[in-house]
């Protein structure tokens, strides 16, 4: 479990897990968040995002919880929310990134101008 | 625009139909309501956009689809709820040596036997060995049932029933009255029922046992292939096919497990079976010191027979309790389809040796006396054989129409499974106007070569696709801690 928790994440998975990293999201807005995260790098289409979704639910990183912004007329939507395992793995990411920038930078500051 | 909208919507929701079930169940409802909401979006943005996220939506749909099928396919989702399983722990060493010692002992056997050159020695120790084994045998059977019947002791059955099978052979040319005759009838008709039915009782309380019990019959279907290679060769040949066979028992008991050992048997018999395909091509006594080297026709042609047949009989009785369980699980419908298909199976392979009992065997049954009393034709034969198979047809196609919504990929071997070897073997019956009997080469040696090559094909596909319906249709063994 280390193993997968201290190896990379996909583009796309990191960001489904961002986007609900503050609040739990429904398909359509994780659809949406990402694609503003990414600054429209990675735009799904509802099958890739439900795919996503499959695999991350399997692997116990997210979970299904109720719509937080329920629409009356919509009853079929659900929510879904990052685990406790699932939000260790993005802070995991997010240490792995953060230590490959610090090394780049200190790399790129020495070199000779 | 309103009628596109709606359009593209109606199709996108009857294309998720596509998805595998489970997936399907779990987020079609969703990805609707998600695809809905991204089109609305896209229209008030204008047509070309409308365009765009269509285009992206229905171009990745098709990869979509495969790779959940592919995940189910990997995956334990494909395993159909409800399906039996055996709440069984991993053999330890000790009962993995147990299920491979009478493979061992008959390898010893078949050693000693060989190593002795003078003929009476040999003739007396084999008298002593098997003499020996028979005991052996028995004193197992005693201890396995002091045991409460372990896994392990059906590696033992298999033997006891093709010592007894022997036994009860042996004797039956010498009797000439009808009262004896018909004594030697019932003494060779009730230990191969008795075999039979044992198989399949044990076959249903775990098919591990079914296999370990089935096994020898693996190693008897190439004894007759072995018919002309030299005493020498020969030797060795039976020796490995023992061997391999005991090392095949102490694996599937060690591990347990009818989805791997389904293709340990399999592969058991190919191991076994080429070098002997190999021996009987390349050395013949007939004529005498004739070698060639092989042919790939002419060692397919003797491997694929035995393999196919004795692959057949061994799967046969888990593949069936398999479709029984499967079927159960569909309510009165599903049972009767499955009957229906069992019971076509059945009549399908009378009707075969039906045939094989009338033609080929005419001889041993006038030897036997009984030819007067027997009369089977080729309208009999035919009649069983073309009615099994529609009662197949019926049931299989029934079976498939009940489970098609829970499970596609299952769905197709199981229609394709029971009918391949029916359809196999009819396949003369179109092109030359006779049935061939399953597994039995004489009555393919009337057939041109490119018929006997498409039925090895159609056999080969068929037993691949029984062993993978097979794992299929049986519990994962990853629920059996659980249990």
């Amino acid at each position: 479990m280390k193993a997968q928790l201290t190896s990379p994440l996909t583009e796309a998975t990191f960001f489904i897990l961002l986007s609900l990293s503050p609040a739990p999201k429904h398909g359509y807005a994780i659809m949406k968040e990402v694609k503003l995260l990414s600054q429209g790098r990675i735009v799904f289409s509802t099958g890739t995002l439900y795919g996503a979704i499959r695999r991350l639910l399997e692997q116990g990183w997210i979970k299904r919880v109720s719509d937080p912004e329920p629409n009356p007329t919509d009853r079929e939507r659900k929510a879904y929310a990052l685990t406790d395992r699932g939000r260790r793995a993005v802070n995991a990411e997010i240490e792995r990134l953060k230590s490959l920038v610090t090394t780049a930078e200190g790399r790129t500051s020495e070199s000779p101008s | 625009m309103n009628h596109l909208v709606r359009f593209v919507i109606y199709v996108y929701s009857r294309a998720l139909g596509l998805y595998p079930r489970r997936f399907r169940d779990e987020f079609a409802v969703e990805m609707r309501t998600v695809f809905r909401d991204t089109i609305r979006e896209t229209v008030a943005e204008g047509p070309w956009s409308f365009i765009v996220v269509c285009g992206r939506e229905f171009m990745g749909m098709p990869f979509n689809i495969w790779r959940e099928i592919w995940h189910e396919f990997q995956g334990q989702e494909a395993v159909m709820p409800g399906t039996p399983f055996f709440p069984l722990k991993n053999g330890t060493w000790g009962e993995s040596f147990w299920a491979g010692l009478p493979h061992l002992l008959f390898a010893i056997f078949v050693v000693i036997s060989g190593a002795m050159t003078n003929p009476r020695l040999a003739a007396i120790s084999g008298i002593i060995l098997a003499f020996l084994l028979f005991a052996g045998l028995l004193v197992t059977i005693y201890y396995t049932w002091r045991s409460h019947w372990p896994a392990w002791s059906a590696s033992w059955y298999g033997y006891v029933g093709l010592v007894v099978l022997l036994f009860s052979i042996l004797p039956y040319q010498y009797h000439v009255g009808i009262a004896e005759r018909i004594f030697a009838g019932l003494r060779f008709v009730l230990p191969v029922l008795t075999g039979a039915g044992l198989l399949y009782w044990l076959s249903r309380r775990n098919p591990i046992e079914g296999l370990l019990m089935a096994m020898p019959v693996i190693i008897l279907y190439w004894f007759p292939v072995m018919e002309f290679v030299p005493n020498s060769i020969r030797f060795w040949l039976i020796f490995w096919l023992f061997l391999l066979s005991a090392l095949a028992a102490m694996i599937i008991t060690r591990l347990n497990d009818i989805r791997k050992a389904v293709w340990l048997v399999l592969g058991t018999s190919i191991l076994s079976g080429l070098p002997i395909a190999y021996a009987r091509t390349y050395w013949h006594n007939i004529p005498e010191g004739h070698f060639s080297p092989p042919t790939i026709g002419q060692m397919a042609e003797l491997f694929m027979l035995p393999w196919l047949a004795g692959g057949a009989l061994v799967l046969g009785p888990i593949l069936g309790w398999g479709l029984w369980f499967f079927g159960r699980k569909h309510g009165r419908a599903g049972r009767f389809s499955t009957i229906l298909m069992i019971f076509g199976m059945v009549i399908n392979l009378i009707g075969h040796f039906n045939h094989w009992w009338a033609f080929g065997h005419q001889t041993y049954l006038n030897a036997l006396g009984i030819s007067d009393v027997y009369r089977p034709n080729e309208t009999t034969a035919l009649s069983m054989v073309s009615g099994g198979l529609a009662m197949v047809l019926v049931g299989g196609f029934s079976l498939v129409i009940l489970s098609w919504r829970q499970n596609k990929l299952l769905s197709i071997p199981l229609i394709l499974v029971p009918l391949a070897l029916p359809l196999a073997a009819m396949l003369p019956t179109y092109f030359g106007n006779y049935v061939i009997p399953a597994g039995l080469s004489f009555e393919f040696a009337r057939l041109a070569n490119m018929y006997r090559a498409l039925i090895f094909l159609i056999g080969a596909l068929w037993l691949v696709m029984s062993g993978w319906t097979v794992t299929r249709l049986y519990h994962p063994p990853i629920n059996r801690e659980a249990a």
